[in-house]
């Protein structure tokens, strides 16, 4: 098959669009196939970026934001443009920011999955459990501190 | 023999099922931000830890490019490891069903492949190597927000649970859509073959969760779990229909199909895998009795391009097509 739209080259890229039972097809090659990109968006493009939820969350009032990790020199607003972090030390660089977008991301802003053994398998202490309970009281964010107050409830009982 | 030969657990849906653990190094930079010098450092960290799992190293840059293509049909990397090649390794063991991507987005990316429903099996090997190489490497990891990874959609446990599901019936009914829209309401994405950055061809889906933090690995799994065996009683449900509404029509498309794949000489990649699509279908509902679902098994994956290109002395489209025919045909006569 020759590429629907030079119909010099032979037709290597195949893209199928099926909107509510309408099916297009598009046949091209590799030379003409990024043109069609904009008609036949990948699946890919229909995903949230991260990015997008940093920036609706703040806003236009993200450029004001400052931060940088120490470490490796990002910046918030780098982070905000790419969804990246630089480092593991970014998370605690940037931790007060990203609690909010995590919970939208995740639903939750606590890992209880596996640890480590090599971190000795231990949790967060309670000294810092019971702090961070009073800052999430205090931001009124009631819903990760209930979960906070579990995990305090939890380290208590097993004492 | 290579892992994705068999049918396993429900496997007249479910192709496979895939655990995926992303770790990062403690003290580094993420993989965008490292300098060859780091990288290099890297690799070699995480080799010498993983000494005594019985995985080859296979370093991306000293491999042909088809060959690396070929990992990627057989998804055992992910495109994304096809640029940068200085920088990227993969960890392979002999039967592929692990593999270690090295580099990628993350550090460290631990994938373990099932065939059929085994989601389990597959996040218990998973762990097993996670274990392995915890001994060795310090991980970046706070216990207030678990692993952390490039990302922060990953954060938490890092672990992408995936099952590929072949679902024809729903795909030919137009049920897919509403299936697509539910499981995305229940934090799940489903994506086509390749995973990231492709469209679904032949009936083929990845379903996979989309949470990390705040969720136990094995709430995860359950939740993606829960969600597949509701997709195949669906499937198997909407086959059942298209039996008793068009019996005729269902066993003369199936059956063509097989004919094609028998006695064609030129097939392209696109035909091979929707016609061998039509043929799993035929066999999983006792149409097809003389081809075992095995030799399907092997021809999805080997007569992907660059699969066939790596057997072609010249690689154009029209010699890959020929190729791509023999092929079929010999193994759907020979067995």
């Amino acid at each position: 098959m020759l590429c629907q739209n030079c119909s010099k080259k032979h037709a290597t890229v195949h893209f199928v669009k099926i909107i509510n039972g309408v099916k297009t097809e598009m046949h091209l090659c590799e030379k003409c196939a990024p043109m069609a990109q904009q008609e036949f968006p990948s699946i890919e493009s229909f995903d949230i970026k991260v990015s997008d939820i940093i920036n609706s969350f703040f806003g236009g009032s993200i450029g004001l934001l400052s931060g940088k990790c120490d470490t490796c020199n990002t910046t918030f607003n780098m982070f905000s443009q790419t969804g990246k972090l630089g480092c593991p030390d970014c998370y605690d660089a940037f931790w007060d920011k990203l609690q909010d977008p995590l919970r939208r991301i995740h639903g939750g802003v606590r890992h209880t999955g596996k640890i480590p053994k090599r971190t000795g398998g231990k949790t967060v202490g309670l000294e810092k459990l019971k702090e961070d309970l009073k800052n999430a009281i205090a931001r009124e964010d009631f819903e990760n501190a209930a979960i906070i107050r579990d995990e305090i409830r939890r380290l208590e009982g097993g004492k | 023999m290579k892992w994705y030969l068999d049918s396993g657990n429900e496997g007249d849906v479910v192709i496979s099922s895939r655990i995926r653990l992303a770790r990062n190094i403690k003290g580094f930079p993420f993989a965008n931000l490292l300098t060859d010098e780091q990288s290099k450092k890297i690799l070699a960290l995480i080799k010498d830890a993983a000494t005594g799992l019985n995985l080859r190293y296979l370093s991306m840059a000293s491999m042909p490019e088809v060959n690396r293509r070929m990992l990627v049909e057989r998804h055992i990397i992910s495109p994304e490891m096809l640029r940068n090649t200085q920088r990227r390794a993969v960890l392979l063991s002999d039967d592929e069903q692990i593999s270690v991507l090295l580099g990628e987005e993350d550090h460290i990316r631990i994938q373990c492949m099932t065939a059929g429903l085994d989601l389990w099996r597959a996040l218990d090997l998973a762990n097993k190597v996670d274990d392995v190489l915890e001994e060795k490497l310090d991980y970046g990891f706070d216990p207030r927000y678990g692993y952390k990874t490039c990302c922060p959609t990953n954060t938490g446990t890092g672990l992408r649970a995936s099952c590929m599901l072949h679902l024809p019936a729903l795909t030919a009914s137009g049920y897919i859509e509403t299936l697509l829209s539910s499981a995305a309401k229940l934090g799940m994405t489903v994506r086509g073959l390749y995973g990231e950055g492709s469209g679904a061809g032949g009936n083929m889906y990845q379903i996979s969760n989309q949470i990390t933090l705040g969720i136990s690995e094995s709430e995860s799994v359950k939740r993606l779990e829960d969600l597949v065996k509701v997709v195949i009683e669906k499937e198997r449900g909407m086959r059942d229909t298209l039996r008793r509404e068009n019996d005729d029509k269902l066993v003369d498309m199936v059956s063509r199909s097989a004919g094609i794949l028998k006695s064609a000489c030129l097939l392209s990649s696109e035909e091979a895998y929707n016609l061998l699509s039509d043929v799993r279908l035929g066999i999983n509902m006792g149409i097809i009795k003389d081809i075992p679902i095995e030799a399907v098994n092997e021809l999805t994956i080997t007569t992907g391009v660059a699969h066939i290109a790596e057997l072609c002395s010249e690689d154009t489209p029209s010699s890959r097509d020929k190729k791509r025919a023999e092929i079929v045909k010999k193994r759907l006569i020979k067995h």
